[in-house]
């Protein structure tokens, strides 16, 4: 008798404690986005403030900017760089990286630490790179591991509105860099080479493998729309009509004495070339140089 | 601690001595009324050996109650009876027509399929222990791993001689495969208990004495037939028992050859592959098997001194080819499970392009002492050999396997392109097996242009030479206390490197890295495999790629107390042991000129491990059990190194630490003997990694985990029943628990430089152990019929197995753009995939003939009766991920299947 007790007890208590122990199960990990603990302690125009002038300034001290990517290679127009906004400005970033939009999508919040990196100017434009030999030079993939710390995962809702500019207070502004390095948008402007496609091979063999296509508004205020020739969208026909044009502003001039026609748009991708028309006869009706409101 | 388990013993010393029962008796066959030596005997928990007049004595039986007692010898039907007579009983054993000789599947794994090194063990196969012991057999179709344990947690000794892999930690029992007989004598422990030659692992430890004093007298000749892994199997053992004079010889020879059956060996007709003949099978294609076995053993008992020497030697030198693993599609396409991509036709003739060989020759000089309460055992074991596996290697030249997923139909947007695709893989075998006349074909063109041969097979080596000298104590210190002790040194070098095995007519082949040619320039110094010898031309035979060894060095000193009491048995034992390890190379890698060549930084490490259990004897039958164990252990060399064919860079090497406990209680009465357990176990600071062809950087990608920390808590369940006198049924299950319980770091690096390395934190938290099934069961029937005749079914079911991970999948990078809300897209992303379980039915049944001192054993079995195909044994997902679109079936995971119905039949002598 005392066996037959024995036979259901010992194993009962066991039991029970074994389900307790097989059904406590935590919830499946997920993986969280990246972050960081490292803060911006400078803002981007103040950043371009302190190096104002100089074409070459390797950084020792501890100084950080945030802000968000707002351009990188997706298309292929813009080529082993990014660019990085905050609420106060622009900047270009140098990167010995292809592809990189996949590591620093539109709409990364990114914290770059910039000790041990090179503030520079290039022809007016400045950027971050590494150090060099007085020069600022492309931040090898490694580097960058280093020095960019993501804040969370790229998206939309970080992404800037881009700034509306007109022809003429970009061209007037250029001295005091206003706009330089930021995403903006033109409205109601024209291509003056519609029908050509945008990049013309051979001819841009020779101006660095990349063209400018100018923008006009109604008032005959020009731009020059910059397009490389590895963009995807290089060998398309540029539309008709009026629209808007939104990318990055950016300079290629002389430092110091920077002029309207040293300025270059260059857009992202070919969905920021928005509102014209394939067709020339269409044109007409589609657009008609007024201000939309 | 130490306090509280001095007082328990005080008081147990004062308390139950004075209660104590001894049973003694002696073991007799039945027919012939002859003793039975080594046969073993146990009431409670720990087994007892008879000695040569098969006489055994036990102290310190349970103080109350009717006790039970068991005995069980190879070759005879095991007894359960209660103790009449406490003083020289005659306990009297039957022959068994059960089958010692069926061999437990030999799941030999191949690690860069990324099913690493699974070799399924046969520790439990010969086990006391009804759970033990049948899941051992009945499971291992399945991959079962006992309480979810790697391999690696449990320790092989041959005559005290560690044999686990000195780079991985794993044994291997395919390194003495078909010497059954020669191995048939062994010490088993499972899980925690502690035993008589070592301190024991976290999922037991196994002896296996192939001394010739130990081996029954007899000739025994095997024959075997079988579709499973090989054909044929013959086996014949010889021992000669003690003589006069103090000399014992034994001798064993194997061959276990064929292709189990499946393909026809006129090997000038064509078969068809997916006809009736390959699809009824159940078993993989184009699998070659050819393996030999020795063993030989001499023992001299020095008179009455005590002491005795035996010399042991062993070594099963074996080829056969291996098993590939491959997608669904694949597997529907051709219909069936079991489609192996590794081989095609050469002249007709099935070619492999994936055989291991594989010789490692064993030699042993044992020196044993025996006297009175004293038993010293002293071991020194040399093992060298060469131990290899082959594989395609192309240079410039598009994959050669025919299941990349290029090849398939899916890859053709174009449905009339993919079904003629389909149609090619169903109809021709040069599409969906290895094309070798093309393969020379090309090399033939390369010859007259005069450049280097295109694809070639290479011969990946693991050699090793290996040195261990051991000795353990067993002393009694009087009538309730044993103290076990124990030193060991290991030396061990493994020489890893590659040579060219068939340059398939090729002429030669250039020693560089052709991934780094296409990144670095075609004369920038990473391209060389061997700076010294840049642009080295090489032929068959030669070592080329990398070549490196792993030296280590170990030492250990354990001891461990016994007591036993009439109403407890106490034990705690505590190990020391410190592992150096540093790896030499032999080659300068133009990717790490300044630290790959020469000896390499020494990693030290010191261990220790302490360990104790209780036994509460409530009765002659009811027992309650439980064991604790804390240690730490040094990593594994295969783990610790990020990319060791290339440089020498070990990751953050931390010891691993590991707490494991148990709480049994043990029924055991003539009609029911049963076990429950109760386990949890934790691992912290494991080390995991693997290493795999990465299709879009053309190299070998290596991927270390470091911070593993594991959690594997369960039950396990074992019930014999004797129903009627010649029936019994026995019924095993476990239902286990094992998760992942950290984020391990994880270290990517690849072979050819395409990128730095690269860390990245892996989230495992929660999610399954892979590789087990988590929930096994096992039904049995056993009827002992008239005539000697053993029937036996078993009914087996096996679930809760999951694919292996791709880490990279459970990082952030892998599910950065997936929108939060897109809880669909996140689960199939992040949630790992359960394998399919079922139900198995196995059957067997043996008949024995016994007359003038000859024994005739006749046995068969039937495997997988209702041929149940879709159970899947295991799998993993691709280590690619698609991060830009995330779409999960883009890289499909691959998969095995456990074998349709197989048989084995099995006719042995011996006299």
């Amino acid at each position: 008798m005392k066996n037959i007790r024995n036979l259901f007890w010992m194993p009962g208590i066991l039991s029970v404690l074994a389900l307790a122990s097989v059904a406590c199960t935590g919830e499946r990990d997920t993986p969280l986005p990246p972050e960081t603990s490292l803060r911006a302690n400078i803002t981007i125009e103040e950043l371009i403030e302190r190096y104002k002038d100089m074409d070459y300034a390797a950084i020792d001290t501890a100084l950080c900017i945030e802000g968000v990517v707002t351009a990188n290679d997706i298309s292929g127009n813009i080529y082993k760089k990014i660019f990085l906004q905050d609420s106060t400005g622009g900047i270009d970033i140098e990167i010995e990286m292809t592809n990189n939009n996949q590591k620093y999508a539109m709409g990364q919040r990114l914290v770059i630490d910039l000790k041990g990196l090179a503030y520079g100017t290039y022809h007016g434009q400045p950027q971050i790179g590494a150090q060099g030999e007085n020069v600022t030079e492309r931040i090898y993939e490694p580097e960058c591991d280093e020095h960019f710390h993501r804040k969370g995962y790229a998206t939309v809702l970080n992404m800037p509105e881009p700034i509306e500019a007109t022809i003429l207070n970009v061209n007037f502004t250029v001295k005091r860099g206003l706009y330089l390095g930021k995403l903006i948008r033109l409205d109601s402007v024209y291509f003056v080479d519609s029908g050509q496609v945008y990049v013309d091979q051979e001819a841009a063999a020779g101006t660095g493998n990349a063209m400018n296509r100018m923008i006009r508004d109604k008032n005959g205020n020009e731009l020059a729309v910059r397009i490389s020739s590895y963009a995807l969208f290089a060998p398309d026909t540029i539309p008709y009509g009026y629209g808007s044009i939104q990318g990055i502003l950016s300079v290629y001039g002389t430092a110091g004495d920077l002029q309207a026609e040293d300025l270059q748009l260059f857009p992202r991708m070919e969905e920021d070339i928005m509102g014209f028309t394939p067709h020339p006869l269409a044109a007409d009706t589609v657009g008609n140089g007024t201000d939309n409101e | 601690m130490k306090h509280l388990v001095f007082t328990l013993i005080f008081l147990c010393t004062v308390s139950f001595s004075l209660a104590q029962r001894q049973v003694s008796g002696t073991v007799l066959d039945k027919r012939d009324s002859k003793p039975v030596a080594g046969a073993s005997v146990s009431i409670g928990l720990v087994p007892l050996k008879t000695a040569q007049d098969g006489t055994f004595t036990i102290d310190n039986a349970p103080a109350r109650g009717k006790i039970t007692l068991s005995v069980s010898a190879p070759g005879y039907q095991s007894i359960v009876v209660t103790v009449k007579d406490f003083e020289n009983a005659l306990y009297y054993l039957d022959v068994s027509a059960v089958e010692d000789d069926f061999p437990v599947f030999e799941l030999d794994g191949d690690e860069e399929m990324g099913y690493g090194g699974q070799t399924v063990s046969g520790l439990e196969t010969s086990s006391e222990d009804v759970f033990d012991r049948n899941a051992g057999y009945n499971l291992s179709f399945s991959y079962f791993r006992p309480r979810g344990y790697d391999n690696q947690n449990s320790s092989v000794y041959i005559n005290g001689a560690l044999m686990n892999d000195p780079e991985n930690g794993r044994a291997s029992w395919s390194e003495w495969g078909g010497l059954n007989d020669a191995t048939r004598n062994n010490e088993t422990v499972s899980g925690l208990k502690p035993n008589n030659f070592s301190f024991g692992n976290v999922g037991g430890a196994e002896n296996i004495d192939m001394r010739a004093s130990s081996m029954p007298k007899q000739h025994k000749f095997t024959y075997s037939l079988s579709n499973r892994t090989y054909t044929h199997r013959l086996m014949y053992t010889y021992g000669s028992g003690l003589t006069a004079k103090g000399w014992a010889f034994s001798l064993s020879l194997s061959r276990r050859w064929g292709n189990g059956l499946v393909y026809n060996e006129n090997t000038n007709v064509r078969v068809p592959r997916f006809s009736e003949n390959y699809d009824s099978k159940g078993v993989p294609d184009g699998l070659m098997y050819d393996s030999w076995g020795y063993y030989a053993s001499v023992s001299k008992k020095f008179g009455s001194t005590g002491h005795s020497l035996s010399f042991v030697a062993f070594g099963s030198p074996t080829k056969r080819a291996m098993q590939g693993g491959s997608y669904q599609e694949v597997y529907d396409l051709v219909g069936s499970n079991y489609y192996n991509g590794n081989w095609g036709y050469q002249n007709g003739e099935i070619r492999s392009a994936r055989i291991r060989e594989m010789f490692l020759p064993t030699f042993q000089l044992v020196w044993d002492y025996e006297k009175e309460d004293t038993k010293v055992s002293t071991t020194a074991s040399y093992q060298f050999g060469r131990y290899g596996t082959t594989a395609l290697n192309w240079y410039d030249a598009p994959d050669p396997r025919p299941d990349y997923y290029r090849y398939l139909p899916s890859y053709y947007e174009d449905p009339a392109t993919a079904a003629l695709v389909a149609d090619l893989w169903r109809n021709d075998p040069s599409v969906s097996q290895v094309n070798w006349d093309e393969l020379y074909e090309v090399n033939y063109t390369q010859n007259a242009l005069g450049r280097q041969a295109k694809y070639m097979i290479e011969d990946r080596r693991n050699d090793v030479s290996d040195f261990d000298l051991s000795s353990v104590l067993n002393q009694k210190l009087n009538d309730n206390i044993r103290l076990n002790a124990g030193a060991r040194i290991r030396n061990s070098v493994t020489y890893n490197f590659k040579t060219v095995s068939d340059l398939l007519g090729g002429e030669y082949w250039r020693d560089i890295d052709q991934f780094a040619e296409r990144d670095f320039s075609s004369n920038a110094i990473e391209i060389q495999n061997d700076l010294d010898n840049p642009d080295r031309i090489v032929h068959e035979g030669d070592k080329f790629g990398y070549d490196y060894d792993m030296h280590k060095v170990y030492g250990e000193l354990f001891a461990m107390g016994l007591f036993e009491y009439s109403h407890w048995d106490f034990y705690a034992g505590a190990e020391l042991s410190t592992t150096h390890f540093w790896r030499y190379g032999h080659m300068r890698n133009g990717r790490a000129p300044d630290n790959s060549k020469g000896k390499g930084d020494v990693h030290s490490f010191y261990n220790y491990g302490l360990k104790a259990g209780a036994t509460w004897k409530i009765n002659g039958r009811n027992y309650i059990y439980a064991n604790v164990l804390w240690k730490t252990r040094a990593p594994f060399i295969r783990n610790a190194y990020i990319s060791p064919r290339i440089k020498d860079v070990v990751a953050d090497l931390k010891n691993e630490k590991i707490f494991s406990a148990d709480l049994n209680y043990v029924l055991k009465t003539p009609v029911v003997q049963g076990r429950i357990t109760l386990f949890h176990t934790m691992f912290f600071d494991g080390m995991e990694s693997f290493s795999f062809y990465h299709d879009d950087y053309r190299t070998f990608v290596n991927y270390t985990l470091n911070g593993v920390d594991q959690v594997h808590q369960g039950v396990e369940l074992g019930l014999d029943v004797k129903i009627l006198p010649q029936l019994s049924a026995s019924l095993i299950g476990t239902v286990g628990n094992y998760r992942y319980t950290s984020r391990p770091e994880a270290t990517i690096s690849a072979e050819n430089g395409a990128f730095e390395d690269r860390t990245n934190t892996i989230y495992y938290e929660n999610y399954y152990v892979t590789g087990t099934p988590q929930l096994a069961g096992s039904l049995g029937l056993n009827y002992q019929a008239p005539f000697n005749i053993y029937l036996n079914a078993n009914l087996n079911y096996v679930n809760w197995n999951y694919l292996s991970m791709n880490p990279e999948r459970r990082s952030t990078a892998a599910i950065e753009g997936v929108p939060v809300e897109n809880e669909a897209l996140l689960n199939a992303i992040l949630d790992e995939e359960k394998l399919n379980g079922g139900f198995t039915l196995d059957v067997s049944v043996g008949k024995v003939f016994r007359f003038n001192g000859w024994q005739l054993n006749l046995n068969a079995s039937v495997q997988n009766v209702t041929n149940n195909r879709n159970i899947q044994t295991g799998g993993y997902e691709q280590r690619r991920f698609d991060y830009a679109e995330h779409d999960v079936d883009k890289y499909p995971p691959r998969y095995f299947y456990a074998y349709g119905t197989t048989f084995f039949i099995n006719v042995s002598v011996r006299f």
